[in-house]
């Protein structure tokens, strides 16, 4: 979200300044200085809770490991050599398999659901998107923890599944569960961005390509698909991000069998004292991020990227 | 964030402070009940000696029947009075900086009132790092108690965030057992007063698992046999990392290659049949849906207290395991040095410190305690092991460099 925001806010600025009527300097003077004292606190914002935080994990992510943990200022990159060690291999597999993985997931139940309620769902369509809504109303580490007495070998399911006599699940402690969770937890952030874009889609346009002699799948393919692929974008990007990070979930329903980079990094800081290296990993995770949100400004484009997020 | 609303939660765990909470309620239940008897026993002659200090007077609890035991004549278990609490002038303030619900508050309350220390604040922290971290930043010069764990304890004295205890101010370290002076992790051990002490080691529900493993190669051969699917170890790598160097016979504390390397190829052994790798695993022991796991004592004795689960059974394996002690230490700059001193010397006095274990379900250090605790903790070979097994028992310390290479351990089980 700091992302999609902070991307949106030069366009912002310089909107604003550009009203002042040209009468007397001073005014314009007396205008921009106003200007800048209400960016102040966004100003602030950004330096005490973005900036600093970063160039902080970027100086102890060149420094090095004390003996007793912590670090000790250096400048070098064997934290980040180190990340590259076949050791790590595996983490960053899984952590990058889930993040795709989930996202998919979440695309592949968004884009039907979206659909429907943008042009099925008649006077249900306010009830429908409430029901998507209505579970983000509870802590996110509730709603997961529900997951684990719906699912665990003396859960609901299997109650239910007992007295109809079929055999238990052992769904909990594994990928199901936690793809479960995920699809769970981030599919809202997937449905919304895409119901914008099909809400917003001109239906004279549908009607256009079908008097023209398209048939169902060509419309979708050529005119429905192709409008809404900055909503997919957005949503890819809310779900893609926070994935990379992602522990809790598998945490807590994957019974935490497999090592994700988010655990890793949290491991670093707290239990093995590594500061370098959980930095480095942070940095790392950075700037893959920046590579993702740049193909998504590639694809959404400036002008699509300020509708997108005056809607969000 | 959510991300540290888990972290805390975990922690929480971690820290023991949620199998605290639990025993709370057990432990209110069965504080109405020793008032009751103590009104029933009205003419016992425990009870007057308790009532002149107003103290909390319905702590007095199960104390009576072992209080008669004649061998620990020379202890008493009456709280300290206004005569116990030394004249000179230690001021009115004191900041301590605690794990969530681990000083009992009728003892604070306590010391308050006998020192004339009416401002005493208690602020609580999640985990040893997170009281670390406050100390770098700053919050050296605002606390006068903190509560790290033994190799915790060994990082302060290296970074010089620990003062050294002025002996002659605290009489009352007497009592501590000489086990606890002069720990790995403090060399000359006057960085820190011993608060309490547990173990690692695992437990099983008995309805399920009939067998009665004591070892950690049962704990590995069940797991790995029939059980498979059931247990869960700690998400912690020093006590996992620590069980599997044990089983082989070496140090909890080893950082030599070949040993973790031996070490490293039992987990994988152990890790395709393991339910979880998490820390959150009480709630899942007590519903059956594990049915064995590797953990502190005090997890299970909260698991015991939980009605339907009354049948679990903790051990120390019998290949040694390690006992952590966490500590009441002062940190560099206290602002209230003299109030630090005071308090420590009061807290470590065996009466207080039978009223410390009635409430956090931990061991003392003092065994001259004993007699001052509810019988139902103190005859609990979890919580008070025997001598047998405390002789196995090896204390864990900060690894330094070697801290790396245990980790590159546990990442290579994690991910695997």
């Amino acid at each position: 979200m700091t992302v999609v925001e902070s991307a949106a806010r030069p366009t912002a600025g310089p909107a604003a300044a550009g009203t002042g009527k040209p009468t007397a300097a001073a005014r314009a003077q007396r205008r921009s200085r106003l200007v800048a004292l209400l960016a102040l606190p966004a100003a602030a914002w950004y330096l005490v809770m973005l900036v600093i935080p970063l160039v902080t994990t970027v100086i102890i992510s060149a420094g090095e490991r004390g003996d007793q943990g912590g670090f000790v200022p250096q400048f070098t990159f064997s934290a980040y050599a180190a990340l590259f060690d076949p050791l790590y291999e595996p983490v960053l597999r899984t952590t990058f398999v889930l993040a795709v993985g989930g996202t998919l997931g979440c695309f592949l139940a968004a884009y039907p659901l979206a659909y429907l309620l943008a042009t099925r769902a008649g006077k249900r369509r306010t009830l429908g998107l409430i029901l998507v809504v209505i579970p983000f109303w509870t802590s996110f580490l509730i709603r997961t923890y529900a997951w684990v007495t719906i699912l665990s070998p003396t859960g609901l399911l299997n109650g239910g599944l007992g007295a109809i006599g079929i055999q238990p699940l052992d769904l909990l402690n594994g990928p199901v569960a936690v793809y479960i969770g995920i699809l769970y937890n981030y599919l809202p952030l997937m449905v919304f961005p895409i119901y914008v874009a099909l809400e917003r889609l001109d239906p004279a346009l549908v009607e256009a390509s079908k008097d023209l002699g398209a048939s169902r799948w060509a419309t979708f393919r050529q005119v429905t698909w192709p409008l809404t692929l900055p909503g997919v974008a957005t949503g890819v990007l809310l779900v893609f991000v926070p994935l990379t990070g992602e522990w809790v979930i598998p945490s807590i329903l994957g019974g935490g069998k497999s090592y994700y980079l988010g655990t890793f990094m949290a491991n670093q800081v707290t239990d093995s004292r590594n500061w370098p290296l959980g930095s480095a990993a942070a940095v790392l995770l950075i700037a893959v991020m920046l590579v993702v949100v740049t193909i998504y400004l590639r694809i959404v484009g400036r002008e699509g990227l300020q509708r997108e997020v005056s809607l969000l | 964030m959510t991300g540290q609303e888990f972290d805390r939660l975990v922690e929480q765990v971690r820290s023991r402070q949620i199998s605290r909470r639990q025993l709370l309620a057990i432990a209110g239940f069965g504080g109405a009940a020793a008032v009751l008897a103590a009104c029933t026993n009205a003419a016992s002659s425990l009870v007057p000696s308790a009532a002149p200090t107003a103290a909390p007077t319905a702590a007095p609890s199960a104390a009576p029947s072992v209080a008669a035991s004649p061998s620990q004549a020379a202890i008493s278990c009456d709280l300290p009075t206004v005569a116990d609490a030394s004249a000179g002038s230690i001021g009115d303030t004191l900041a301590i900086y605690n794990w969530a619900q681990y000083l009992n508050p009728d003892d604070k309350a306590l010391f308050g009132k006998l020192y004339n220390v009416p401002n005493i604040t208690e602020d609580t922290y999640p985990s040893n790092e997170d009281m670390l971290a406050k100390l770098q930043a700053g919050g050296i010069g605002q606390y006068d108690i903190v509560v790290p764990t033994g190799y915790m304890v060994e990082i302060m004295v290296q970074q010089g965030l620990a003062e050294a205890i002025d002996v002659s101010k605290v009489p009352n370290l007497q009592y501590v057992d000489a086990r606890f002076n002069n720990l790995p992790f403090d060399s000359g051990g006057v960085h820190y007063a011993t608060k309490d002490w547990g173990t690692t080691g695992f437990g099983w529900r008995s309805k399920f698992i009939s067998e009665k493993p004591a070892s950690w190669a049962d704990f590995w051969t069940l797991t790995t046999g029939k059980y498979s699917g059931k247990v869960n170890v700690l998400d912690s790598s020093p006590e996992v990392i620590g069980a599997a160097l044990k089983k082989n016979g070496f140090s909890y504390n080893s950082v030599d290659p070949t040993e973790l390397q031996t070490a490293l190829n039992d987990l994988l052994a152990l890790k395709p049949h393991l339910a979880s790798i998490s820390s959150d695993y009480i709630a899942k022991i007590e519903s059956g849906d594990l049915w064995m796991g590797l953990g502190w004592n005090g997890d299970f004795s909260a698991i015991k207290a939980n009605k339907g689960s009354e049948d679990a059974v903790y051990v120390v394996p019998s290949e040694g395991s390690e006992f952590w002690v966490d500590t009441w230490v002062i940190p560099k700059n206290a602002p209230h040095l003299d109030a630090a001193l005071a308090f420590i010397n009061f807290i470590l006095t065996p009466s207080v410190q039978g009223k410390e274990t009635d409430y956090t379900y931990y061991a003392s250090g003092e065994s001259g305690a004993t007699p001052c605790i509810d019988t139902s903790i103190s005859g609990d070979p979890s919580i008070y092991p025997s001598p047998d097994t405390i002789a196995k028992l090896e204390a864990a310390k900060d690894l330094g460099a070697g801290t790396t290479l245990r980790d590159q351990i546990w990442t290579q089980f994690k991910s695997a």
